[in-house]
Order: C-alpha cells, then sequence, then structure tokens
C-alpha cells in the first residue's frame, strides 16, 4: 500500500505493554472499538495494526487487490470514485486508489487483510510520536510511504474475500453492535483520589458539562468546566496513570489522559473513565461538552464483560456467515 | 519485614491494580516493592500483562478481556487474589532476591551555558554555584522510578540543603541530557521536552535510545553518580542528535 496524501495518520494496534518500568506509554488506537471491529471485518486478530487517520483528507494506492475495511468517525469514503460504507468489509483492487475525505473530527481505521506489518518496535507497531517510537521509523505517515502488507490471505479472509468477489456480496453489520457517537454521557468510576475533592466538586463533576479544550492531543484532552476544588492540600507522590484517567491539575481542570498518557503522574485522579466508554470520549470533537455520569467500578467491570461477550458473538457470528 | 497487612492493594482501572506500601518514600520500602515486582514477572499469571513501580507503589496491569475469554466473571477479584498469594508466598524467608542493580557514572557539565537554573538553586540556598555541584555529585542516588516521558528516571533522596520546588512555569524547551531538581528528586531530561524543573547541568550520554529494545540507560533500584565535567568534554562525548 502507497500512501498519497495523508493528515495526521498514524500506524496503531491495541497497545504497548511490557515497557512501563521504563515510561514507555501504551499507546495504540485511540478508537479501539472501532479498530477491533475493522480487524474482525477483515479477518484479523486484536492484535493486527491498522492506520488511524485523522486531521485531513487521506488517499492510498493498492498494488495488489486488498481486503480492506473502515470504521470509527469523521470521514467519507471512496475506492476510485465510488463510495464506500463504514463498517462492512469491501475490496479494493489492483491499481485502485482509496480516498479519505473529512466531514467532521474524528478517527478513522483503516484496516487490511492481514495488517500492517510493519517492524514492531518493544513488542509493538503502535506509533508513540513525542518519542518516535514505532509506526514507519517512528514517525506519522508522509506521502510516498510504502506499507508492507501480507501478500497471501489466511483462511478466514479468504472466506470473506470470495464472498465479497462474488457479484453483489455485501455484508452488513448490524447497528446495534456498531458505536453510537452521539452518546453524550461518559461513565466513570471515582479514581483513587475522589474523596480529596469537596462533596461540591464532587457533585459538579456529575451535574455540570465539561467542554472539551483545543489544546487536545493523542496525550490526553485539556476539559474546561467549573473549578474542582480539594478538601486539603497534600501533595500526591507520582502514581501510575493510564488512559482513560481523570487528573485534576492544580487550576482544579480536568485532564484526561489518552492513548499515548504517560505512565505516571502526579495530579490527583479524581476518576476513570469506564474502560467501555474510553472510545467514546477519544471521538469527541474540540468544542464539544461531555457529561460524566457517576457508575461502580463493579458495574464497568460487568459493562466490560458484557461488550467482550458481544464482540466474541460477533466474531463468531461473522466467520460462520463465510465459512 | 513487611506483614501482608501493611500493603494496601485497590484497583485504580478494570485492567490495574495498585499494591501501595507506605505513604513516605523509603529505600528499604522500594526495595521491597521491587522483589515484588519481580515475583510477578517470574510467577505470571493468565492475563498478566505489565507492572510499574513508583516511589511507594506497584502497580499490576492486566488483559481483561482474556481473563474473561478464560471464564471469569470478575477479573479484578481473580487478580486481587492471585496478588494476595504472592504477597504471601514472597515473605519471611521465602523472599525473591532483590533484581541486579546498576551503578552508573554520570558525567554532567555544569557551566552556565548547560545550567540555566543553578544560580537560581545556589541563591535559594543562600550559597554558591560550586558548593550545589559539590554537593550534587558528592553520593549515590538511588533510581526509585521511570516515568513523564519514555527514560525519565526520578533518583533521590536529595538533602534539604540540594532540593528545590520545581518552576512556578515550566520552560518551553527543556534540552535532551538536561539535569535537573524537583523537591527531593534529581533527574535527567532523555528527549527535548517542556519541563519544569530546576536545571543544573547537562549530560552529554543518551539516556534513552527507542532504537534499541534495552534503550533505557536506568532501571528502578539503579544508583546514579554524577560527576562534572567541562564543555570541551561535553561536545566529545555528546551523544545526542541535536547540540
Amino acid at each position: 500500500m502507497r500512501i498519497l496524501k495523508t493528515g495526521i495518520s498514524t500506524i496503531q494496534d491495541q497497545g504497548r505493554f511490557g515497557h512501563r518500568n521504563q515510561g514507555i506509554p501504551t499507546s495504540g488506537c485511540m478508537d479501539s472499538l472501532a479498530s477491533r471491529i475493522g480487524n474482525l471485518l477483515v479477518g484479523n486478530e486484536d492484535s493486527a495494526a491498522c492506520l488511524e487517520v485523522s486531521n485531513g483528507a487521506f488517499s492510498a494506492s493498492f498494488g495488489r487487490t486488498s481486503l480492506v475495511a473502515l470504521t470509527g468517525k469523521g470521514y467519507e469514503g471512496f475506492v476510485s470514485g465510488r463510495p464506500v460504507t463504514f463498517w462492512q468489509p469491501f475490496l479494493v483492487k489492483e491499481g485502485e486508489f482509496l480516498q479519505l475525505f473529512p466531514r467532521e473530527v474524528g478517527f478513522t481505521y483503516l484496516s487490511v487483510h492481514g495488517g500492517i506489518r510493519t517492524k514492531p518496535q518493544f513488542d509493538s507497531r503502535a506509533t508513540h510520536l513525542p518519542s518516535k517510537i514505532g509506526g514507519l521509523n517512528g514517525k506519522a505517515l508522509q506521502p510516498g510511504d510504502h506499507l508492507p502488507v501480507s501478500h497471501f490471505p489466511e483462511e478466514d479472509g479468504q472466506h470473506i474475500i470470495n464472498y465479497l468477489s462474488k457479484l453483489s456480496g455485501q455484508v452488513r453489520l448490524s447497528p446495534a453492535i456498531t458505536p453510537n457517537y452521539a452518546q453524550q454521557d461518559i461513565r466513570f468510576f471515582p479514581g483513587p483520589e475522589y474523596n480529596w475533592f469537596t462533596e461540591k466538586s464532587r457533585l459538579l463533576l456529575e451535574r455540570s458539562g465539561f467542554l472539551l479544550g483545543v489544546a487536545s492531543n493523542r496525550m490526553g484532552f485539556r476539559l474546561q468546566g467549573p473549578q474542582l476544588e480539594r478538601e486539603g492540600s497534600g501533595e500526591l507522590l507520582s502514581q501510575p496513570v493510564l488512559p482513560g484517567t481523570m487528573q485534576v491539575s492544580p487550576d482544579g481542570q480536568i485532564l484526561l489522559l489518552m492513548a499515548d498518557a504517560q505512565t505516571t503522574g502526579g495530579y490527583p485522579r479524581i476518576g476513570q473513565v469506564a474502560a467501555v466508554d474510553l472510545y467514546l470520549a477519544a471521538q469527541k470533537a474540540p468544542g464539544s461538552t461531555i457529561h460524566f455520569k457517576k457508575i461502580s467500578l463493579s458495574d464497568a467491570e460487568t459493562l466490560l464483560f458484557e461488550r467482550e461477550k458481544q464482540l466474541l458473538q460477533l466474531k463468531r457470528d461473522y466467520y460462520l456467515y463465510f465459512s | 519485614m513487611a506483614q501482608e497487612d501493611s500493603f494496601h492493594i485497590y484497583p485504580i482501572a478494570e485492567s490495574a491494580i495498585t499494591i501501595e506500601y507506605g505513604k513516605e518514600i523509603s529505600i528499604p520500602a522500594h526495595q521491597e516493592l521491587l522483589q515484588l515486582q519481580q515475583v510477578f514477572h517470574q510467577d505470571q499469571f493468565c492475563g498478566f500483562l505489565d507492572t510499574s513501580i513508583t516511589y511507594n507503589s506497584l502497580t499490576v496491569f492486566f488483559n481483561p478481556a482474556r481473563l474473561f475469554s478464560e471464564g471469569q466473571r470478575s477479573p479484578l477479584a481473580f487478580v486481587h487474589e492471585e496478588i494476595r498469594k504472592r504477597l504471601t508466598t514472597n515473605s519471611g524467608d521465602n523472599k525473591t532476591p532483590l533484581p541486579d542493580a546498576t551503578r552508573h557514572l554520570i558525567p554532567v557539565c555544569y557551566e552556565d551555558s548547560m545550567a540555566p537554573d543553578l544560580q537560581a538553586v545556589a541563591s535559594y540556598h543562600q550559597t554558591n554555584p560550586e558548593s550545589i555541584i559539590e554537593a550534587h555529585c558528592s553520593k549515590d542516588w538511588y533510581v526509585f522510578m521511570i516515568g513523564f516521558n519514555p527514560g525519565f528516571a526520578y533518583m533521590g533522596l536529595l538533602p534539604d540543603s540540594l532540593a528545590m520546588p520545581r518552576k512556578a512555569t515550566p520552560a518551553l524547551q527543556v534540552p535532551a541530557g538536561s539535569v535537573g531538581i524537583a523537591g527531593q528528586q534529581t533527574g535527567i531530561y532523555p528527549n527535548t521536552s517542556p519541563g519544569g524543573w530546576q536545571i543544573i547541568g547537562r549530560t552529554p550520554l543518551s539516556v534513552f535510545n527507542p532504537s534499541d529494545q534495552n534503550s533505557c540507560l536506568f532501571k528502578p533500584g539503579d544508583s546514579v553518580r554524577f560527576t562534572p565535567i567541562d564543555s570541551n568534554t561535553f561536545q566529545y562525548l555528546n551523544q545526542h542528535e541535536n547540540p
């Protein structure tokens, strides 16, 4: 696959683990739900790397016929001028172009059967731009980049390719499984320092809207809302933070850490976004308002169980459909 | 000797549980956590992903999806139990030995052009820059944790005569290799980045090299001794891309 045009696009996977003691962040897809569904649609394992496309138009040419899916938000896709539908697999034939035009702010995932086969670094292909780790030489994609993809389809992929090669072969996912990005509420559970904050601030956290600031990136979102005040003034020794951690900076504002979050932080952690809703937060555009809804950690775990069960079921049904 | 009960165990996410040990910074307590960390890496439970150590805590990261697929309804309950088991077995005479530690000798140029805040640190302590340099090079500092940025080691503990709060307004660009002070900690910026530490010198050594799997010069438990060099020696030893 050859990149012809791109905004800020990076190679990502489900993240980098095992190197926190060197201060190396998880990284990986901002909207991990969309990218996992993308991988599923093209017959990949969860761990396969894909392209995360954002901030501007994108186009690529394909050297050979490829099984592709687009998932996520923000773009419209075209293959050699014909519109293609998100959340379903399609073939891009040898020599054809895939174009993505931005329609709103968001991350779109381009998954290819076999995954993007760049050399893993620290056990992952995910790009971490600030430290130049992973991806293609640690950088965002550039026009002219040539991305290694697999030449030989696996069995599941071949079944899907055979099906799509037939006249009018099309598959659609049930809308019940595709994410609803319009959902405004982001569920969270209390963080270790939740009780450091005044009762009033804890109420404000649930009752106010928080505006997503423009100075937001893959590392974290700066939220603007009422000032959250602390009961005392103790200093926190640096503690672990991870994607979804809601830190409160000294000016009383929330920093919501995202995929490229640093590994440790010294600001009190008022909350942690439920893992099932992190993808939703990731797709919020600067200028939009977030409403936080408190749930218990045990509920968050149950929701995650339900989500994983749903994905497993989808995977089973999907592959059964083609075999 | 650490008792199981002196560890405070609490989840921080669906995929992570922290084991906190004490509220203060102490090297012996930190070494207990280092031993415990070894245990988790040597005797891995299903779904284990990683650990991360700080001054007074060890956090265990795991993959809930993996545990769900193994029939666990509550990965948190499962991992909590795995932690308790390891705390029980790793006690008394059955303690895992401490991981090997390395002693590093790190050259630092403390000349004005590389030490924008050295004078401020000296003034803060009502002394001269020479005494600050001497104190900074006078003993080994213990590496407690790596965090903030890849390869950024938090070392200490600095005596009150060296400690200084971080800057009110962080500098927009701190050059790679800069050696700073923040509270009772000292550390080295691996890459050029914004930063709020008081910069008192710069090392020509690259402390984090992403192209190498053993990229990080320091690991928790190591010790570091700084030694002063002049700017000519700095240029000669310089490993940074943009001097």
